[in-house]
């Protein structure tokens, strides 16, 4: 023992509290900066002396810089985030797809149009000659044929949105492997080779990568000896020490519609990721607005075959001397049923009435359907033969498989009437609508242009004299009708349920998301309580590491005077 | 709010603490925003979302709302148009008053023409006021027209007024789910359609095998989901098959699917259409026909064994009774076609025959296949004596097909393949046949045949024309035929899809349907003129007033009556104290040499009691039973004035010469007096048909004593009764002649009015004919018939007539009242539901309000109590942050 190494000791102290001053400056520094994690000093006495046979201590020496993170609630919030964005996403799907429906508004909704529609029917019960009320009816249809299609081209829209999205993850998924393979190499550089010390802001942005990627897919992390950390979705390693797998986007075609997916580019197998964001735009994009468009075109479906089957067993002020069925059947030799037609129509028969305005006669003929699946089903050709038989009209079938029937001289009418088998519907005969789903639904062009609107089917009893109201008054009932393609239900109980699913999705995906996210935060603040910069607690390290400065300042300068009383001697 | 997060119990960063304060303040801050929201939309919850339960009620509610509100538009439209018509009708009864009183005006003073011209103006006046009052509009909607609105329903047709809307009603919903009738039809306020021309004529269509299931048991039929079970016992075990028939639409389904589906154990089974229903037969062992679980399948197909009747090898289905439709071909009414099948050996070319016309000649055809036929030119006869079917055929080279093609071509009867055997679509028909005798094929053929080739009279408005309906193929073809023949008729199924009914659309004037020269109108029903017709109906009700003077004393008769029997014994019987018939009935059985050894000429009354009836049973027959002309035998009517004798040498039942007489008597109306001067006097009284009166003529005793003179019967061309005189020794005319004080003979159409006597000479095959004029005519019962004839009887200056039409003014009358009345009842109704809706809008609109909007008072204080919350988030805040050890340093 010598006062040089007092000398010494002194100067040691000195420095591992400039070291202590520096660490603590630095979380003073950082004490606004997320995800920073603040660091501490750990101070050890230094190795002791003997002398003689006393052990003397040799003063202070810095053993390491470390971060103070808890390792556990990091891994927890690693989960914990991944569920809050997949979570978000799913509720941002249900809100857009409420705000398309703007169910509540009581004026420009789906539930408005639907109302506005069939009420508009009453109109012509109360003056079954009027042209106006008719038209009008086919004005009001045109607003829901409007409204059905652009709620449908908008929730696509949306659904394209999410598609998009998953596409952009793609690069994002690769950015961030990238960041956090290069921080690991570094990481790893700089806390190996015996080091001691945690590598402090590099791991921070590592630690800011991986926060994000574990938003975005539902990732494991594993934190190596080296520092490194290796991440894996699913069992798949995205990232592997100083390796990444890159991912890419593939063209997924299911049932006709092409979908954006994310693979492994190296194996091309699917990168399935149990939570984040990247599983729920899927599911917003697939199951939330996907099984939205399919309820919304389910809906249009029930309300064209529907609606079309009564209205095609009616019959217009006036009838038709030129008419060609709006669908086509490829192969006019098949079943009927088996035909491909978008509603398969049934065993039954119709009525063909020819009316002869001139002389206010009319001709009735019956018209079987036969497809009982036993011998002599009946097709389109044989359709079209047996109306082709039928004094005063000529049938026949166009070359894209129509079936056009034409009244022989221009005194002759025809029209429609009982159809038990819903042929006229699924051919689209005398219908109302077109189209079988939200996206394809319209008005049928028979119905429009001037005078057109005559054949808006509001009589049962037949054209001319007998001609009533007696079909209107079944359209007019029609929202309180149960419908046996939807299973009994009637039209607006389907509508009622759609909304139902998305507000009870609705509803649920917001709490859930609350839910996460309170987790989330709770799990955050215990990782601040142990990671977060308290200045109240830096400060007062500042004083006792400034105190300390300055006590093994006056043990130098008493060890100094020490010596200089030696030098004096 | 935001969550509410727990706070780390260790330690607290500065960062955490400025975080976790920061989303508080925001969180606040949303929640004051949302209130503030609130406040101002004065909604509660702004997506479904928000509150899902509430905004589900509330868009059910909005929907709702709407539909209500589109039921009060109905409801306003209701109002309009009935309201219109009230106001059309108030002026009508008033009208009728005016009418009536002038008539009665006039009817007082007939003989002045000014007062009769002016009620000849006021009921034109009202004529006129009353077809604008049946044309009023609203809105452009005819308000009397029925369905067919944009049509004005009453018309001047020439002097008739024709009405020409329908009888529909139009409805709509006033409230979700209540229909509420919207027109009364001009005929249930004007009048203006007949009653039906309805016979009780049943045409019985056909059961074929396109007839719908849903026509079948007079139109209810049956169940749709339906499924029966086919049992069959064979060699003592039974086995069963289930037959599924939903989905079946036609007769021929149903008959597909059983055959289809034969219980296992190799019979095979054939359903047949026999007699309008369905006939069951197993190839072999017995069969039953079950329902399956609660079914009613087989009751409904009328095929259901009943557990009693021993089963046999067949079920014979009872009658299906199908609808008659628009589309039923008018061959298929009134009867069956006989049919069957030809089963030949191997597949594709079994044949099913038809017989071309209904009835039973087309049963029990024996169909023999013969060799020397040439194939493709088969060559086919039929003897109809034998019912034997034949058809040439080349052995193992003709087809099923060419068999058909040449059984069709011969029109006896219709040949179809049977689908059964056809093995595909391809091949069908395409199955050589043998030579074979197939006997007794064809069953279940019954009825009669309409007879299209007469056709029919129609008469209205004073036109007359013959409607030829050769060309009508199916029911809807003869309707329309009827409805566009230009005389004002309009012909419908009747509701129960039973027959048709005719009905005129022509208010004042008459209108029949007659024969022309066949039996259409009969067979159809809709023959105004029938057997049955009553003869009070004719002459518009007045009927056919029968002279019903009582008149049995005889005056007294001074000569004898001389009869001698056919032994040769003559008999003279004084009548002198003869007082009435039955004293001449004792007086002749009693008289001196009768009833005395094998002389017998038993006299007694005959059943109208109006004659004397000889029955001569002596022996030996040595001559005729004789009377001899003289005024006696006049008296009591044995023959005409001036008549030499008359005698009778036919042996009736009994083995008897008989000879009856028939008293003219001042009760008589008329007589007809045949071709040889035969007087047939006759009596209406007690007549209420027209059989009745054809009856009395036919039965006359002097057309049965031993010669028919005159044969009576329904007019053959148009209606009435034609008389037929058939008489041999013709010397005069045939005459109708009235009697005196008796109108009867008019009143029925034989007489002219004003005249006491008819006469004709001419007719055909040799017999002279008379036609009585058809008395019976039918009319529209309306309130333009009655003033159209009003006004006709007015410019006749015919009392009775106008007395009677006074009569239906009343009737008028209370018809529009009673429409009124309904009209007004209706209003009443609706203000009823008005209310109902008004008080159901305020409580929807609550209930909605209750769901979505805001309450005003619980958000205000909810946002001063946060506004609180806030500024004390806000001070405790600053004071946190502003604290740090730094400052104490």
């Amino acid at each position: 023992m010598s006062l040089f190494g007092s000398i010494q000791l002194g100067a040691n102290t000195l420095q591992a509290m400039q070291i202590g001053l520096q660490v603590t400056g630095n979380n003073i520094a950082n004490a606004n900066t997320p995800g920073y994690v603040r660091q501490e000093v750990i101070y050890s006495p230094a190795p002791v002396q003997k002398f003689g046979n006393l052990t003397l201590g040799m003063g202070v020496q810095v053993d390491a810089i470390v971060d103070r993170i808890d390792k556990f609630v990091l891994d927890r919030l690693v989960g914990a985030r991944g569920d809050r964005a997949g979570a978000e996403v799913q509720e941002e799907a249900y809100r857009e797809i409420e705000n398309l429906l703007n169910g509540l508004s009581g004026e420009t909704d789906l539930s408005t149009s639907f109302t506005n529609f069939v009420n508009s029917i009453g109109d012509v019960l109360d003056n079954p000659g009027s042209t106006a009320a008719r038209n009008l009816v086919i004005a009001r249809g045109d607003t829901l044929v409007t409204t059905l299609k652009s709620l449908s081209s908008r929730a696509t829209t949306v659904q394209q949105e999410f598609d998009n999205r998953v596409v952009s993850t793609a690069s994002e998924i690769n950015a961030l492997t990238e960041a956090i393979r290069r921080l690991n190499v570094q990481i790893a550089t700089v806390e190996g080779s015996g080091s001691s010390s945690d590598a402090g802001g590099i791991r921070v942005e590592r630690q800011k990568s991986i926060d994000r990627l574990a938003e975005i897919l539902g990732i494991s992390v594993n934190e190596q000896t080296s520092g490194a950390v290796n991440i894996s979705v699913g069992g798949d390693f995205l990232v592997f020490e100083g390796q990444r797998q890159l991912v890419e986007v593939t063209q997924v075609s299911e049932g006709g519609i092409t979908r954006s997916a994310i693979q492994l580019q190296e194996t091309k197998s699917a990168l399935v990721s149990p939570a984040g964001e990247l599983p729920a735009f899927t599911k917003a994009r697939d199951e939330i607005v996907g099984g939205f468009l399919q309820g919304l075109d389910e809906l249009a479906g029930f309300l064209a075959f529907e609606f079309n089957k009564i209205h095609s067993q009616g019959q217009g002020l006036v009838g038709f001397k030129e008419l060609t069925s709006v669908n086509s059947i490829a192969n006019p030799s098949a079943a009927l049923d088996e035909a491909g037609l978008a509603f398969t129509p049934v065993s039954g028969h119709f009525e063909l009435i020819v009316f002869n305005r001139t002389q206010g006669v009319t001709n009735t003929h019956d018209v079987l359907i036969k497809l009982d699946g036993l011998d002599g089903d009946t097709t389109l050709s044989e359709l079209t033969g047996q109306l082709d038989s039928i004094e005063g009209i000529s049938a026949s079938l166009t070359s894209s498989g129509r079936l056009k029937i034409v009244s022989d001289s221009n005194d002759l009418e025809f029209a429609f009437d009982g159809d038990t088998s819903g042929v006229l519907a699924a051919l689209g005969i005398n219908t109302f609508f077109t189209g079988s789903t939200a996206r394809d639904i319209g008005i049928n062009g028979e119905l429009r242009g001037f005078g057109n609107e005559a054949k808006f089917a509001a009589s049962g009893g037949g054209l001319g004299s007998e001609s009533d109201s007696a079909n209107a008054l079944l359209l007019s009932k029609f929202l309180d009708q149960p419908l046996s393609s939807a299973g009994g239900l009637t039209l607006a109980d389907v509508y009622d349920r759609l909304i139902n699913t998305i507000s009870q999705g609705a509803t649920v995906s917001k709490s859930v998301t609350e839910g996460y996210r309170v987790f989330e935060n709770t799990l955050d603040g215990q990782l601040q309580a142990v990671a977060g910069v308290s200045l109240d607690e830096e400060a007062i390290n500042l004083i006792t590491l400034q105190r300390i400065y300055q006590a093994s300042a006056r043990f130098i300068q008493v060890a100094s005077e020490l010596l200089d009383v030696l030098v004096n001697i | 709010m935001a969550g509410i997060t727990p706070i780390p119990t260790s330690r607290v960063g500065d960062l955490f603490v400025r975080q976790r304060l920061l989303n508080q303040a925001q969180g606040d801050q949303l929640s004051l925003f949302e209130l503030q929201m609130q406040v101002s939309t004065g909604r509660r919850i702004f997506r479904p979302s928000d509150d899902a339960p509430a905004a589900l009620r509330a868009i059910a509610l909005q929907r709702t709302i709407l539909r209500k509100e589109q039921s009060e538009r109905n409801l306003a439209g209701s109002r309009s148009v009935l309201g219109s018509a009230e106001t059309a009708l108030s002026s009508v009864s008033g009208v009728l008053n005016d009418v009536r009183g002038a008539a009665l005006g006039a009817v007082n003073n007939l003989t002045s023409s000014d007062e009769r011209n002016a009620a000849i103006a006021t009921v034109d006046a009202a004529i006129s006021a009353l077809i604008t009052s049946g044309n009023s509009s609203f809105n452009g909607r005819y308000l009397f027209a029925g369905s067919r609105t944009n049509v004005p329903p009453f018309t001047q047709n020439g002097q008739f007024v024709e009405y020409r809307g329908n009888e529909k009603t139009l409805q709509n919903y006033v409230d979700i789910e209540q229909l509420f009738t919207t027109n009364l039809p001009g005929t249930e306020v004007f009048g203006g359609i007949s009653g039906e021309v309805r016979g009780s004529v049943d045409v019985n269509p056909h059961l074929t095998e396109t007839t719908l299931l849903s026509t079948i048991n007079g139109g209810e039929g049956i169940d749709t989901n339906a499924a029966l079970s086919l049992n069959v016992t064979l060699g003592g075990a039974t086995t069963s098959s289930i037959v599924d028939l939903s989905g079946a639409v036609t007769i021929g389904d149903v008959i597909r699917r059983m055959e289809a589906n034969p219980p296992p154990g190799g019979a095979s089974l054939r359903v047949e259409i026999v007699n309008n229903g369905l006939t069951v037969t197993t190839s072999a062992g017995t069969v039953r026909i079950g329902e399956v679980a609660t079914g009613r399948a087989a009751r409904e197909l009328g095929i259901l064994s009943p557990p009693s009747v021993v089963p046999g090898a067949s079920v014979v289905g009872s009658d299906l009774d199908p609808l008659l439709r628009k589309t039923t071909p008018v061959a298929n009414l009134f009867g069956t076609k006989g049919t069957g099948r030809m089963d030949s050996t191997g597949a594709n070319n079994d044949i099913i025959l038809t017989a071309a016309a209904n009835g039973t000649d087309g049963n029990g055809v024996t169909v023999v296949y013969t060799a020397g036929g040439v194939k493709g030119s088969e060559a086919v006869g039929y003897d109809s004596n034998t019912k034997t079917l034949t058809v040439a055929i080349a052995d193992a080279s003709s087809t099923a097909n060419d068999v058909i093609a040449a059984i069709n071509a011969n029109g006896h009867f219709t040949a179809k393949l049977d689908g059964r055997d056809t093995t595909s679509v391809n091949l069908a028909g395409s199955g050589t046949v043998t030579i074979n005798n197939f006997g007794s094929v064809t069953s279940g053929g019954s009825g009669t045949v309409l007879d299209t080739a007469s056709g029919l009279v129609l008469t209205n408005g004073g036109k007359s024309t013959t409607l030829d309906i050769s060309g009508a193929k199916t029911v809807e073809d003869l309707l329309n035929l009827i409805t566009h023949a230009g005389v004002g008729l309009a012909a419908e199924i009747n509701a129960t899809g039973t027959g048709i009914n005719v009905r005129s659309v022509l208010s004042g004037t008459d209108f029949t349907i007659g024969e022309n020269g066949g039996t259409t109108a009969t067979q159809l029903g809709i023959r105004t003129y029938t057997s049955e017709t009553l003869l009070a109906d004719f002459n518009r009700g007045i009927g056919v007033p029968s002279n019903d003077i009582q008149d049995s004393a005889l005056t007294t008769i001074t000569d004898d009556l001389l009869i001698t029997a056919r032994d040769g014994t003559a008999l003279a019987i004084d009548l002198d104290t003869a007082a009435t018939l039955a004293e001449v009935v004792a007086l002749i059985n009693n008289a001196n040499g009768n009833h005395v050894g094998t002389t017998a000429v038993t006299a007694s009354l005959t059943a109208d009691g109006r004659g004397i009836r000889l029955a001569d049973s002596s022996t030996p027959i040595a001559g005729d039973l004789t009377v001899q002309g003289n005024a006696a035998a006049e008296t009591l009517g044995f023959l005409s004035v001036g008549t030499a004798s008359i005698t009778d040498n036919t042996v009736d039942g009994n083995g008897n010469y008989s000879l009856n007489s028939y008293r003219h008597s001042r009760e008589d109306d008329f007589a007809i007096v045949a071709r040889d001067g035969t007087e047939l006097w006759i009596d209406a009284t007690g007549a209420t048909t027209v059989q009745d009166i054809i009856d009395l003529v036919n039965n006359h005793a002097r057309n049965n004593d031993g010669t028919t003179r005159v044969e009576a019967r329904l007019a053959a061309n148009g209606n009435g009764i034609d008389l037929v005189d058939t008489s041999t020794a013709a010397t005069g005319n045939l005459i109708v002649r009235t009697a005196e004080g008796s109108q009867a003979a008019q009143y029925l159409g034989f007489v002219p009015l004003g005249e006491t006597e008819v006469s004709s000479n001419s007719g055909s095959g040799g017999s002279f004919m008379l036609t009585s004029q058809d008395r019976h005519t039918l009319e529209v019962d309306s309130v333009y018939n009655t003033l159209i004839r009003l006004r006709q009887a007015l410019a006749a200056s015919d009392s009775v007539a106008i007395g009677k039409a006074m009569e239906r003014l009343d009737v008028d009358l209370d018809r529009v009242t009673f429409a009124s009345g309904e009209i007004g009842l209706r209003l009443r109704s609706l203000d009823v539901v008005q209310t109902r809706l008004e008080d159901e809008s305020v409580q929807l609109q609550a209930a909605l309000s209750n769901e979505i909007d805001v309450d005003l008072v619980e958000a205000i204080s909810n946002l001063t109590a946060r506004q609180f919350a806030m500024q004390a988030s806000l001070q405790t805040a600053a004071s946190i942050l502003n604290l740090s050890i730094l400052d104490f340093l």
